[in-house]
């Protein structure tokens, strides 16, 4: 099972009986029911339904993990600490005490949208064969594999990343972020931008692999050896 | 990530906006539709508050209650004790209670001087 360094991820708990509501009410995908053991993953979006970050959730029962990009980590604390108003929320930042690694092509025993924990690290299941693991320092795991490998396996399998596929500023629909907006959760910041964009059919793009041949250059979003991933 | 070592982690320090000291006035639409709802027992409370959450960014939140635990600013408007949180004071400053008796989308409106803009059903701002 090839492991490669999420080098470039930050991990935060939230602690509170509101957070997963707070989340939910600031990002397209439906989480608000995500229970003890499972994971999933959502856009938080500004009102104008342009991404701020992506994160990936753990449910541990007392507390919530996030995994979302380094970069946006930032602006996603500048838009979401002031929406927390009296709610029950409180975060911490704990990148500096934990690594995360990412595990492809993985034959772990965990289904997807669950995780498990053992020896210290944190195995949740976002895809199939796509695991991120989270361990803390002292106990990370080996890493055996490069990040150009692992594009290219996920290019294979169509799986848009950050910084890729998944900008900020742009909208889930042409992030390759299509699968992670919910159709009829209840109301969000941005839902009104979305839903319209999808009953209009404007904007709606899709991820797909491409042969390399047959694409220009400039619509690429991650290269291949062969194919390519791009959003059309 | 179940180590414990995360527990050692401080969490973050939120930046609290200003607790400002609230004006905010009731429609007479609104005074006799509240007057209806509280009847002749003043000890409650209209609690107006804000969460997170719309389609605009912030939802109001209209609640009658005898008490709450929120640390609020207590007014006594037209009779009637107006409870707001201390927390979302800087939001709703100046506001306006509003009552529209219609059959679709009736009911309290706010009238808020601070949204930049509301969604449709009048319930979010940002």
């Amino acid at each position: 099972m090839p492991k490669v360094a999420f080098t470039d991820s930050y991990t935060s708990i939230w602690r509170g009986s509101d957070s997963l509501k707070l989340i939910d009410g600031l990002s397209c995908n439906k989480v608000i029911d995500l229970k003890k053991g499972h994971v999933t993953q959502t856009a938080i979006i500004n009102k104008n339904a342009k991404i701020i970050d992506f994160v990936t959730i753990i449910n541990f029962g007392d507390f919530l993990a996030l995994v979302g990009y380094l970069p946006n980590y930032e602006s996603m604390i500048d838009f979401v600490t002031p929406k927390i108003l009296q709610s029950d929320v409180s975060i911490s930042d704990v990148t500096h005490l934990n690594n995360v690694i990412i595990i492809y092509d993985d034959e772990l025993e965990i289904e997807t949208g669950f995780f498990k924990s053992q020896d210290n690290i944190t195995y949740a299941k976002i895809y199939d064969n796509l695991t991120i693991a989270v361990s803390a320092k002292g106990n990370s795991l080996d890493i055996d594999s490069t990040e150009k490998e692992f594009h290219e396996w996920r290019v294979d399998r169509v799986i848009p990343w950050y910084n890729y596929e998944i900008r900020k500023n742009v909208t889930p629909y042409a992030s390759g972020l299509n699968e992670f907006v919910h159709e009829s959760k209840g109301c969000y910041a941005g839902q009104e931008i979305l839903t319209r964009m999808r009953t209009k059919n404007r904007g709606i793009k899709k991820l797909i692999k491409i042969e390399n041949d047959s694409i220009e250059e400039k619509k690429i979003t991650t290269k291949g050896s062969e194919n390519s991933l791009a959003i059309l | 990530m179940d180590c414990g070592t995360c527990e050692t982690a401080s969490p973050l320090e939120v930046h609290k906006p200003e607790v400002v000291s609230v004006d905010l006035t009731i429609s007479n639409n609104a005074v006799q539709m509240l007057g209806d709802a509280f009847g002749d027992d003043r000890s409650m409370a209209l609690l107006v508050g804000v969460l997170s959450g719309g389609c605009s960014g912030y939802m109001y939140d209209l609640q009658i209650v005898e008490s709450t635990d929120i640390d609020c600013q207590e007014l006594n408007i037209d009779g009637f004790r107006i409870l707001v949180p201390k927390s979302s004071s800087h939001l709703l400053n100046g506001i306006q209670i509003d009552y529209e008796d219609r059959l679709m989308g009736g009911g309290f409106k706010i009238i808020n001087p601070n949204a930049k803009s509301s969604c449709g059903c009048g319930e979010s701002f940002a």
